[in-house]
């Protein structure tokens, strides 16, 4: 999304978005899960991938750990792992922040200092509330799942109808196919219409039903947590508190941006 | 390993491989007047209003 908020209207999105997202998928299944899947079966054994199963991440800790402790200046190379790990978090940590500073220049006329000042504000309460309540990563480990996990399938899905559904399949495949390179199979227009929104609504209906119906009462789910913890329940009316205060900025950039275009409408 | 397995892991990894080289090629051997007109950017090419 950073990136597309600079293409112009005759980008090649296609192939672009395609190397993109098969680099990305090449080194994380291909290279990462090859070596950190049979490394931690290896030296942790296979307990330890079912218990991890569902977080790559959590695997990673695990497991690169125990191989560099087993390796000739293992600490160096710790050390150097950690520290890339670290950049490439810090780097696309700010990539992300790129489209909401954009969204203030364009929706609110601001200067580029002033969206990165309001931005940082509330990057910085966001901050300070997750270091506060960081006694057993309460807070961060709620925002993770809530918003890492839960409102990111939600995006995913709302994206796909909009694109299938509300936009038009023939036109997003007419505005995806300006200046591209390749054309999109045409069997993706079942796949965007159909597949993927059924799909995704059905994951999501099993997920209410696990988390919610079958597993709300088991100590230590998030929704128990939801119920029943006060940091949690903090975390969570902060993220929604955030939600909508962006809401009403997109509400109020979209109103602006009519009255603009209806003006110059009237002036030509 | 069952060969299920075998063959779960070698589809998914030739698959991603394949498709990830094959966009590699794509991308690389566009004609030179794309690359020079719209389709490809230099990072300092693009109005990020930086300056401002």
């Amino acid at each position: 999304m950073t990136y597309a908020s600079y293409l112009r209207p005759k980008d090649d999105v296609v192939l672009s978005g395609l190397t993109a997202s098969a680099t990305n998928e090449f080194c994380e299944v291909c290279l990462g899960g090859l070596i950190t899947v049979p490394a931690a079966f290896i030296f942790l054994g296979g307990e330890t991938i079912t218990n991890a199963a569902g977080s790559s991440l959590r695997m990673g800790f695990l497991t690169l750990p125990a191989v560099f402790e087993r390796m000739p200046i293992g600490h160096f190379f710790g050390f150097l792992w950690f520290f890339l790990l670290f950049l490439a978090a810090i780097t696309s940590s700010i990539s992300m922040l790129q489209p909401v500073i954009a969204f203030f220049e364009e929706g609110f006329n601001l200067g580029r200092r002033a969206s990165v000042t309001f931005l940082g504000l509330i990057s910085l309460f966001g901050s300070f509330f997750v270091v506060y309540f960081s006694k057993d990563l309460e807070a961060l480990d709620t925002m993770d799942f809530w918003v890492g996990q839960v409102c990111i399938f939600l995006l995913a899905t709302v994206t796909v109808i909009f694109f299938g559904w509300v936009l038009g399949i023939d036109k997003g495949f007419e505005e995806a196919h300006k200046g591209s390179r390749m054309r999109i199979p045409n069997i993706f227009r079942f796949i965007i219409r159909y597949v993927s929104p059924v799909y995704m609504i059905g994951i999501f209906i099993l997920f209410v039903y696990m988390n919610i119906i079958e597993g709300h009462s088991e100590e230590g789910s998030y929704i128990y947590r939801a119920l029943n913890q006060e940091v949690t329940q903090m975390t969570i009316g902060f993220i929604v508190v955030l939600a909508v205060f962006l809401t009403l900025l997109v509400h109020l950039a979209g109103r602006r941006w009519k009255a603009e275009s209806n003006q110059q409408g009237g002036q030509s | 390993m069952y060969l299920s397995g075998w063959i779960f892991l070698l589809t998914s990894c030739l698959t991603v491989t394949g498709i990830t080289f094959w966009c590699f090629y794509r991308v690389l051997t566009l004609p030179a007047d794309a690359a020079v007109e719209n389709e490809l950017h230099a990072p300092l090419d693009i109005e990020t209003h930086e300056a401002e």
